[in-house]
């Protein structure tokens, strides 16, 4: 008995190191959000006023809120369907293919992930300039000069330009992780679906891709998260939102609000907004691609 | 027995001490800071903090001001100088650190001193102004909202630096005796649009959509007249719907539709550091004119060549006649409702018009970071006869005076806080659209008339 709860001490103690850092720099800030999306305040003196749910009643009728939402739930949705079809697709090849330099192609892959955003944007920056742009240049040369475009500047076109931007640094990670979980497939399973006259689609659709399943399951509550940081950074450095607003996502425009339009409080509620989003996104997304796990 | 005992107590302490030091080492932060703010609050009237931004001035003109000061008064000035300051001074004002004098202009990204405003956390400054420095200062100066923001007749900005705003060209191309005339009204502007565009060069550009702040304010006053541009800064229902208002609006979206743009401005516009690129397009003549300041000589020094000649000129007018109304953009210095020192920090702002200071910034000059060149960048202290003292040149050129000038003054007023309000956003954004094609005239102005509604309710 004496022992037990000597123990249960013992446990108590090593645990609450760990559990205070944790209440102390997760839980408070984001109890502190909450709170303070409840506020009419600046953000720099600490002259506030309760206002309820006042500051969410306007974030519905708010049109530059329900644009950024818009404009959000679209990257989020192309972002991981695109990169999902090619990090896998890329997997497969690299993984499954019999070629030389494989190790090539995964390092030239996973580049973009070692740069820095500013450096991605600034890539892409020289890529989509009109005048002196990578794309524009070389579709002139090939004489394709009626598919140029203002890439950043058509409000029509800027979502898409963000959203391959954003593409083309997730492919290289995701990728890798497939691919590591793909070289855990035991390669007699391959071999008996080759005895059994499965060509490489069917071999990838029957054997790999079940067996990945859950690893996919996994990196898509990734993808809902850092798409919804990453497009944050991309558009403030590529778009500034612009033009007019129209490559805004809903981060880019909470900081506009809470740091720049002096409506502090206004702005957190965006923030318990994007935070109950995100919450719900990924429970469903876990909730309609749940399979029975098959195991090897 | 006992040493299992002795083996677990240790263990207990030293993951107690663990946990004691780290929370230990997080409350010290804010313990030692706000006793940093309870010393300054409680200052002994003799030091005054100073915080200054640090942007294109440079910082050497602060202390030679500060060390100027503190030989006038004998007091102690501290200052903090920083190109972040709104980040500092919310940090330092959170934890009860409030400096005595800041300077920051309105119109900044972060919207620092609006939001100040809004929180009404910034002092009543109207004494200062006494018959005998308001005589001495610019006329018209202290009138607008960018000194009495909330158009109340009481003044919080103190305006300590000014610069007039127009259309800065290519005077290389545009000018007497040159490829192009000099437009001095819109018909001009646009035939001029013409010429230039069967030459292959574009007759306009903008660094970003907000940079339109200015000429939209001086267009206000050139087509309605001083009355009807100073009820337009605060929020006139009519301001948009009238004739005069749908006269700038039409004009706007003409002078940036794809006959007159320079077609990659909207591109860049948005982009990281994209302005300076439009701005260049001016230098390699690929546009003719764009809105800015003074600024953007020093600006784009770096790659402007040494045959390059910078020109400016006032905001077209709709008719020869009509005198010309010049934006004058101010700079603004204000004290912290809050502050500590505040009598000591009105007798500095009344420094900032003194002989002493006035000279000392005629006499500014700043060091390129890159090449080590240090070169003139003379400010300009709204006092009489002040910009009469600058060395001839364009940034002189730029200080337009004379009887047919109107100076413009003021921004739009400061109304309680909006949620979901972007005013730069609302009202320059479109520009970008209307230049695409994306968005019509009409679709502007209604925006706008929405806006105007919104903030003339907020309005205190």
């Amino acid at each position: 008995m004496n022992r037990k709860r000597a123990q249960g001490r013992f446990v108590f103690f090593c645990i609450a190191p760990a559990a205070i850092l944790v209440v102390l720099f997760i839980f408070v800030p984001t109890i502190n959000v909450f709170r303070m999306s409840l506020y009419r305040m600046g953000g720099i003196t600490n002259r506030k006023e309760f206002v309820g749910l006042n500051n969410f009643k306007s974030l519905i009728a708010d049109k530059n809120f329900l644009q950024a939402m818009q404009n959000s739930i679209a990257i989020i949705v192309l972002v991981t369907l695109c990169t999902v079809l090619f990090a896998v697709l890329f997997a497969a090849i690299l993984s499954r293919g019999k070629f030389k330099g494989k190790n090539f192609f995964r390092i030239i892959f996973y580049i973009p992930n070692i740069l820095s955003i500013v450096v991605i944007a600034g890539i892409f920056g020289a890529i989509y300039n009109p005048s002196t742009g990578l794309l524009n240049t070389f579709l002139k040369a090939i004489g394709l000069e009626s598919l140029t475009h203002q890439w950043m500047g058509d409000q029509r076109i800027v979502l898409y330009s963000v959203i391959f931007a954003l593409v083309w640094q997730a492919i290289g990670y995701y990728m890798v992780m497939y691919m590591a979980s793909m070289a855990a497939i035991p390669q007699d399973l391959y071999e008996a679906a080759s005895l059994d006259g499965a060509t490489e689609i069917q071999m990838f659709f029957q054997v790999t891709l079940p067996l990945i399943w859950s690893n996919i399951r996994t990196t898509l509550t990734f993808y809902i998260i850092s798409t919804i940081n990453l497009s944050f950074l991309f558009v403030q450095i590529m778009s500034g939102g612009g033009p007019n607003g129209h490559s805004e996502v809903f981060l880019n425009y909470m900081y506009k609000q809470a740091y720049g339009a002096g409506v502090y409080g206004y702005g957190m509620a965006i923030g318990v907004v994007v935070f109950i989003f995100s919450f719900a996104l990924a429970a469903i997304v876990n909730k309609i691609t749940d399979r029975e796990v098959l195991e090897f | 027995m006992k040493r299992k005992m002795v083996k677990k107590l240790i263990s207990v302490s030293l993951v107690s001490a663990l946990a004691v030091s780290m929370l230990a080492a997080c409350g010290s932060g804010s313990g030692s800071s706000s006793e940093e703010g309870g010393s300054g609050s409680g200052g002994d009237g003799d030091v005054l903090k100073v915080a200054a931004f640090e942007g294109g001035n440079g910082a050497a003109i602060w202390e030679k001001i500060a060390d100027a000061f503190e030989e006038e008064t004998g007091c102690k000035v501290e200052l903090t100088l920083s190109s972040e300051l709104d980040q500092v001074l919310t940090k330092n004002i959170q934890n009860g650190d409030v400096p005595d004098v800041v300077y920051y202009n309105l119109g900044q990204e972060s919207g620092f001193t609006e939001t100040m405003l809004k929180e009404n956390a910034v002092a009543d400054i109207t004494d200062v102004f006494d018959d005998e420095l308001s005589g001495k200062m610019l006329e018209g100066i202290l009138d607008g909202t960018a000194a009495q923001p909330y158009g109340d007749g009481k003044i919080y900005l103190a305006p300590i630096f000014y610069t007039q705003t127009g259309f800065w060209y290519n005077a290389t191309l545009v000018g007497e005796g040159k490829e192009y005339a000099v437009p001095t009204t819109w018909d001009e502007m646009f035939e001029l649009g013409q010429q230039a565009k069967a030459d292959g060069r574009a007759l306009f550009t903008y660094p970003q959509p907000g940079y339109f702040d200015a000429t939209i304010y001086a267009m206000l006053a050139q087509a309605g007249g001083t009355d009807f541009y100073n009820n337009a800064l605060t929020y006139d229902a009519n301001t948009w719907t009238s004739d005069e208002g749908k006269k700038v609006l039409d004009t706007v979206a003409q002078l940036v539709s794809s006959d007159n743009i320079w077609a990659d401005t909207v591109s860049n516009a948005n982009t990281d550091g994209g302005f300076k690129i439009n701005q260049q397009a001016v230098i390699d003549g690929e546009a003719l004119f764009m809105p800015n300041g003074s600024w953007v000589v020093g600006e784009m020094a770096n790659t402007t060549p040494a045959e390059y000649e910078w020109g400016v000129m006032g905001v077209p007018k709709w008719s020869a006649d009509e005198s010309q109304a010049v934006y004058t953009f101010t700079e603004q210095m204000w004290i912290p409702a809050d502050a500590a020192n505040i009598d000591l920090g009105k007798e500095f702002i009344k420094f900032m018009y003194s002989d002493t200071v006035v000279d000392l910034c005629l006499a500014n000059t700043t060091t390129n970071a890159e090449t080590g060149e240090e070169s003139e960048a003379p400010i300009v202290v709204p006092v009489q006869g002040a910009a009469d003292k600058l060395p001839e040149g364009v940034i002189k050129s730029s200080f337009q005076t004379g009887d047919d000038v109107v100076a413009v003054t003021g921004t739009w007023a400061t109304t309680a806080p909006i949620e979901g309000l972007d005013m730069k956003g609302s009202v320059y954004g479109p520009i970008d659209s209307i230049s695409n094609g994306d968005m019509t005239v009409t679709e502007w102005q209604e925006q706008l008339v929405g806006v105007w509604e919104q903030c003339a309710n907020a309005m205190e």
